[in-house]
């Protein structure tokens, strides 16, 4: 095989590099940051400096480095976050520690319970909740493609969430 | 737990509490404490479950920005060396059509062979071996059509369709890199760059990058993928995914001057791995060890096989 086929600096490999394992290093880095914008942004950061060292990645090693560097950025940025909140007040932690749903935490496991819950939906719900919540179809073009009324396409819904909130269980 | 009003008749509040047309409180009179906290989590749970499964094309997009604004030197060297290569090519364009008009042109390549040559366009082909290309140079302007046995490499150049016709399927695109491989029941297609038209057994499919097609013997049409930028025979290496031995066995032929006596082995084993172009011991090696399949040379380039006792 030649060199020339597997250099990183080349753009379509660099695509390629960053098909095959952007959707991962995602997925680690909102377990460990638990915020979708945080982890989308240092992926982002990850990706740069591997184009910017294209040179001097082993191109056989290009995963341990991406999931090293994204890790490396990870801990600096809680370095950061430390200091800031040795500054901030008891009053604004309290609220970060409240039992209110928007800082429920989604934690790996539960994340994997989901999926397997999406996996086991009857075939007519989860192709509903898919296009929703995936493709990010309304539920009027839903409708539409499958040639089902709306009103079907919402019962669908509602019933894939019920069944989901039974499986998934308890917070 | 207790479901309280889950459904009544057709209200089907939670779609509509998922879609934002109910608020947060209308849902709490609906559900019980528990059930309400349990749909919050729920919900949180299944927005993290898109996001992570969504389409990344606009954060590759945003990275490819952010990367040329730090790196505007570079590209416009790149520039330079596209626009001497283009000129380089029209050179040999017109070259060609002065030399070619009016006729129907055949490339062909033998046994071991390959070959590359620039169609009127200034598309680039390479062929592998065995293989052979038709065109009607008189025609081109109207229709960029080639008629391919064999095995190659398409580099096109943006313009109208440019068609790709063989026995078994046709491959349509307008301007992007991709490889057609098609030797008797066997027709492959994998995209590399850009995007491809493939008709084959009365179905259409799209290709994007990295995406191939293959349908083998008249079975149905397989998907797969692949990480190379472009095809490894370029390389001198033959590869394959979950093939047929019978496959592998006609390739190395194509690729050494040799035949191969395969009546006392099953020829249907499925192979996957690669073969090197150079070296006849290490290829008849490769292949043939992992199946548990002895090689005898019988003079004459004829090939014995067996299977191991």
């Amino acid at each position: 095989m030649s060199l020339e086929f597997k250099k990183i600096c080349n753009p379509q490999v660099f695509e390629r590099l960053f098909n095959a394992y952007a959707q991962d290093l995602k997925r680690f880095l909102f377990f460990k940051t638990h915020d979708l914008d945080t982890a989308n942004d240092i992926m982002q950061e990850t990706f740069i400096k591997l184009w910017e060292n294209c040179d001097n990645v082993n191109p056989e090693k290009v995963k341990s480095y991406l999931f090293t560097v994204a890790n490396n950025t990870f801990l600096n940025l809680e370095k950061h976050k430390k200091v800031v909140r040795k500054h901030q007040s008891e009053m604004v932690r309290g609220i970060h520690n409240s039992e209110s749903p928007e800082f429920l935490m989604i934690e790996e496991e539960f994340l994997k319970k989901i999926e397997k819950t999406i996996k086991e939906l009857p075939d007519k719900h989860r192709e509903v909740f898919l296009l929703n919540r995936i493709e990010k179809k309304k539920y009027r073009e839903i409708a539409t493609m499958l040639n089902i009324s709306i009103k079907t396409v919402e019962k669908r819904m509602h019933l894939a969430l019920i069944e989901m909130k039974e499986k998934v269980g308890k917070v | 737990m207790e479901n309280k009003n889950i459904n009544r008749g057709e209200d089907f509040f939670l779609s509509d509490w998922l879609e934002d047309k109910i608020s947060d409180k209308e849902l709490q009179k609906k559900v019980t404490e528990e059930e309400y906290i349990a749909y919050q989590k729920l919900k949180k749970g299944i927005e993290v479950y898109s996001e992570l499964n969504s389409s990344l094309e606009n954060s590759f997009k945003e990275i490819q920005k952010k990367i040329s604004k730090k790196k505007v030197s570079k590209t416009k060297v790149v520039n330079m060396k596209w626009a001497i290569s283009i000129a380089a090519s029209l050179v040999i364009v017109f070259g060609l059509y002065f030399a070619f008009e009016n006729s129907d042109q055949t490339i062909a390549t033998a046994i071991a062979e390959k070959k590359s040559t620039e169609l009127l366009d200034g598309s680039e082909v390479m062929l592998n071996s065995k293989s052979s290309l038709s065109y009607n140079a008189k025609e081109w302007d109207h229709n960029r059509l080639v008629h391919l046995n064999g095995e190659a490499f398409f580099k096109v150049s943006k313009g109208k369709t440019f068609t790709v016709a063989t026995d078994i399927g046709k491959v349509e695109v307008l301007g992007t890199q991709f490889n057609v491989n098609v030797t008797d029941d066997f027709f492959e297609v994998t995209c590399f760059e850009g995007s491809v038209k493939v008709k084959v057994n009365g179905s259409g499919f799209i290709l994007k990058s990295g995406e191939s097609i293959r349908r083998i013997n008249g079975n149905k049409v397989e998907k797969l993928n692949t990480l190379n930028i472009d095809p490894t025979w370029m390389h001198g290496e033959s590869s394959f995914k979950s093939v047929p031995l019978k496959y592998v066995i006609r390739n190395l032929e194509k690729q050494y001057a040799i035949t191969f006596i395969s009546k006392d082995i099953d020829t249907s084993l499925i192979f996957t791995g690669s073969f090197s172009h150079s070296d006849l011991n290490k290829a008849l090696t490769t292949v043939f060890s992992a199946l548990d399949i002895t090689f005898k040379t019988n003079g004459n380039d004829v090939i014995v096989l067996s299977h191991r006792k």
